[in-house]
């Protein structure tokens, strides 16, 4: 009986399928890299953008509470999973808090885009068969050049997230930051898939898109956590080899939101800055569950 | 199907929407809930209310439906369907904080959407959502203070999470922002309008009984007169039921039957809210504020707004209806905007007989003097329909000399036999 | 009741049609080729390579696209008769489409659009942003402008561009995010649609 319009429409994967995707594509796992694509050398940041979230309507009732402990656990060990892997490859992830007014508007539109993007190339690259005679041989999406307006958010390049989470009992959790992207894997049964996608802010292109029907992994501790990041990170674009010397170290950045209000999206021990100073920790400094 | 119906019906329950529908007996033996009365709702005026300054949940099962509200509240807050006019805003908002007063409004967080339900709910974290199709039905300020302390009286007692713990069932929350948006038109409206309030809605009579007193006890306190309460719900009976007439007449798709058609517990309620009032303020009820004028003075720039979402349901019967009781109140009675909207509605039913219709309600429109320029324009697209090219032709004119920059001025003018600029 | 559980927002107007099959075959529509679009006579000159879907929606329409209907989507309707609904959708009879009428003035025709539109849509914030004369194939009809969001969260704008011929209804209409596709097409579209014949 509820009607999800607009506000939270059901995630049609495939043009107007009605079905729910998982029907179509259990445990559907395909990756897409821009043709060598590496990510520029240097100094290079990438905002983690708060996911776009599509529920899929409910069937019955079922048994589930919500709770806040196993969300603020998932979130704090999935940040921790992610700086190791981008660590490891010298990128810094700057999470991006919300946005107040215009900026908050310019980055709902192009998260809403970003899923409509992943969802034409998992139905039109991904999907043999329905191929675009057009977009045979490249990799070739894009979210318009005018994407570049995100950076004056700090980065070179976005790291979207769409997640569509269907439950058998309805439990879905309605969260900020990675513990979506990932999570709600909370209840046995349902759906959860994740789409993540780089986007080059320098020219809007999609550079690199992991779509996961079936994520594995309880967020909840600390191993589940990592074999989700694994997954959902696999053949993220390497960084190009920089000049010798001076390699950067990947950290996750988390930026105070623009303005000190309530409903702030920041870690509780995080102490934010003036003048929206950011404020760098070490990995995982925020996982403290 | 009813163990469907149920289950949704409590999924529902994390917020306390207004309107309801009675379901059938049986149907209600299995939706019924016992609430007992535990600890905390007990401990009366020793533990805080939610309203208080400073409060915060208590235990983990609140706490955990306060987190998912203030995310869906997020998400509320990009919906494209708020009605962000920030002098619409602060008018609703006073009329709550006058009905209940300043302190105990500061707990609340008033969001506005655009939807031509009549309906407005609140979660337990204080967030209220009114929508526009309650504005368009509320005859005036008093009206509008009953439904939002009727609604406050829930989530100050906090039924929702009585029923929350009683149930021990997953609430949607999501569900409570899925609100229909904007001209989505008869009869998909009106079935899920229908699902809406027969779903969402099943509070226990003693709940409800609590917000329908706490409602009266509030208008009371404002001084506002408050036999609003009860009004509210013989309007919308009566409106449904024409709406289900209006249905009767055609083949019937809506397997949902008339909503107030059988409905004695909304009967019993209106007479128990007249009652009520009776007991409150007996004869002085004549003399206390209702607000007609400031209401209509309020929600004036969103009128014509408002009445275009309710046309574009094609709720032929309730759209009369609601047309005809909006002029009944009024010592203007049929006001030029009331005439145009009618002309409108009969304008696009378009069957035999409508355009000639509709063309009579134009003109009785412009004769009023004070009238929407579209009038002109609804005038001549009728008359052209009708088979009355020259008369049709001039009237368009008409409008294109108020409106020269209207978003279809250079098709109108071509159609009125203008060389379009 | 039960039928409602499943009225979920489309993400798109073509989701309304009976949907292209997830495994529709495309074809290429290079640029500069003309063709006869859905099965009249009525021709298009493609300004640049174009994908069109061998699947038809309905016997009355053809759907071409760039990058994917949700991002670029061209739809042709041709004969629409009296009393037939722009889309026709194996749909529960409780939400009919309204039907076209042949002794519809071009004002009621934009009407008509937008009311499929808001049916089609389940509710968008459907908005016609500007309507003018035009031609198609010759014959006088008109050309609107119109935006809404769709159930994917995303800001569309459209044009279409449409015409009554022996009572029949022809239409072509085109839409894409308001974000980069849009633009990046519609110059090119309003060109197919100019230069649209029957013969």
């Amino acid at each position: 009986m509820r009607i999800f319009i607009g506000i939270f429409a059901v995630l049609s994967l495939t043009l107007a399928s009605a079905q729910p995707a998982s029907a179509q594509f259990g445990g559907l796992e395909r990756t897409e890299v821009k043709d060598g694509y590496e990510i520029r050398a240097g100094e290079t940041n990438i905002l983690v953008f708060r996911p776009s979230v599509r529920v899929g309507s409910q069937t019955t009732g079922g048994m589930h509470e919500p709770n806040a402990e196993w969300t603020e656990t998932a979130k704090a060990n999935l940040i921790t999973a992610l700086a190791e892997v981008h660590g490891a490859q010298g990128t810094n992830l700057v999470m991006v808090p919300e946005q107040e007014g215009e900026m908050a508007d310019l980055v709902e539109e192009y998260t809403a885009l970003f899923g409509t993007v992943a969802g034409a190339v998992l139905a039109h690259k991904m999907t043999y068969g329905n191929r675009l005679p057009t977009k045979k041989d490249q990799f070739d999406w894009t979210l318009g050049e005018e994407a570049a307006r995100l950076k004056e958010l700090g980065g070179d390049y976005g790291l979207f997230f769409l997640t569509y989470d269907s439950y058998g009992s309805t439990g879905r959790k309605v969260l900020q930051g990675l513990a979506l992207v990932l999570g709600g894997g909370f209840v046995p049964s349902g759906t959860h898939i994740g789409y993540a996608g780089l986007v080059d802010l320098e020219t809007g292109d999609l550079v690199w898109l992991n779509v996961d029907t079936s994520m594995g992994g309880d967020p909840r501790t600390v191993e589940g956590a990592e074999k989700r990041v694994a997954q959902l990170m696999e053949e993220f674009p390497r960084k190009a080899a920089g000049e010798p010397g001076a390699e950067p170290t990947g950290e996750v950045i988390v930026l105070p939101p623009p303005t000190a209000e309530d409903g702030t999206v920041l870690p509780p021990e995080d102490e934010a800055d003036t003048e929206g100073a950011t404020e760098e920790h070490e990995p995982g400094a925020e996982d403290t569950p | 199907m009813k163990r469907l119906f149920s289950s949704v019906a409590l999924a529902a329950l994390a917020v306390q929407p207004l309107a309801a529908q009675d379901v059938e007996a049986e149907e209600q033996a299995e939706v019924a809930v016992e609430v007992e009365a535990d600890a905390i709702e007990n401990s009366g005026e020793e533990a805080p209310l939610p309203s208080a300054h400073g409060y915060e949940p208590k235990d983990e099962l609140e706490k955990g439906l306060w987190y998912e509200m203030d995310e869906a509240e997020k998400r509320l807050k990009e919906s494209r369907f708020l009605i962000e006019d920030p002098a619409l805003n602060d008018y609703v908002r006073s009329v709550l904080c006058k009905t209940v007063g300043d302190q105990r409004c500061a707990a609340t967080r008033l969001y506005l959407i655009r939807t031509p339900q009549f309906n407005a709910s609140m979660a337990p974290n204080g967030v209220m959502l009114v929508y526009s199709g309650l504005l368009l039905r509320m005859r005036d300020e008093a009206q509008l203070a009953a439904v939002l302390g009727h609604e406050f009286t829930h989530f100050e007692k906090q039924h929702s999470l009585r029923i929350f713990r009683q149930i021990r069932t997953k609430t949607d929350i999501l569900s409570w922002l899925s609100v229909l948006p904007v001209r989505l038109p008869y009869p998909a409206g009106m079935a899920a309008q229908m699902a809406v309030l027969g779903s969402v809605y099943d509070f226990n009579r003693d709940m409800e009984r609590e917000a329908d007193a706490g409602s009266i006890d509030e208008l009371m306190r404002a001084g506002y007169d408050p036999r609003a309460a009860s009004a509210i719900w013989s309007q919308l009976g009566a409106e449904m039921d024409a709406t289900a007439e209006e249905r009767g007449h055609r083949s019937d798709k809506n397997r949902n039957g008339g909503l107030f058609a059988t409905h004695p517990r909304s009967t019993d309620r209106m007479g128990r809210l007249a009652q009520l009032a009776r007991e409150a303020a007996g004869e002085d009820a004549e003399n206390r504020y209702t607000g007609a004028q400031e209401y209509r003075a309020a929600i004036g720039p969103w009128w014509s707004a408002l009445i275009d979402d309710q046309i574009a349901l094609k709720d032929f019967g309730g759209t009369e209806y609601l047309l005809a009781t909006l002029a009944g109140d009024d010592p203007l009675g049929w006001t030029g905007d009331l005439l145009y909207a009618r002309g409108e509605l009969y304008r696009a039913r378009a069957e035999e007989g409508d355009f000639a219709q509709a063309a009579d309600f134009y003109r009785q429109a412009i004769a009023t003097g004070e009238y929407p320029a579209e009038s002109w324009r609804g005038l001549g697209l009728s008359l052209l329909r009708d088979g009355h090219k020259v008369e049709g032709q001039t009237a368009l004119r008409s409008y294109l000399e108020l409106r020269p920059d209207a978003p279809d001025a250079a098709l109108l003018a071509s159609m009125a036999g203008e060389v379009a600029s | 009741m039960k039928t409602l559980v499943k009225l979920a927002a489309p993400l798109t107007l073509a989701a309304a049609l009976a949907p292209v099959p997830a495994a529709a075959a495309w074809r290429l529509v290079e640029a500069g080729d003309t063709r006869k679009v859905a099965r009249s006579d009525l021709r298009v000159t493609a300004p640049e390579d174009w994908n069109r879907a061998t699947e038809r929606p309905t016997s009355r329409s053809e759907v071409w696209t760039q990058d994917g209907i949700a991002l670029s989507e061209l739809s042709f309707f041709a004969k629409i008769k009296d009393g037939e609904t722009l889309f026709k959708r194996n749909q529960r009879k409780r939400n009919p489409l309204p039907e076209f009428d042949k002794d519809m003035l071009p004002t009621d025709l934009v009407e008509w659009y937008e009311d499929t539109a808001n049916i089609v849509l389940g509710g968008s914030l459907f908005e016609i942003v500007e309507v003018t004369p035009a031609t198609l194939g010759g014959h006088p009809g008109v050309h609107f402008r119109y935006s809404y969001t769709g159930g994917d969260n995303v800001a569309r704008l459209g044009e279409a561009r449409a015409a009554i011929i022996d009572e029949k209804l022809y239409l072509i209409s085109f839409e894409a995010p308001r974000l980069h596709y849009f633009d990046r097409y519609i110059t090119g579209v309003r060109a197919m649609m100019d230069s649209a014949r029957f013969e």
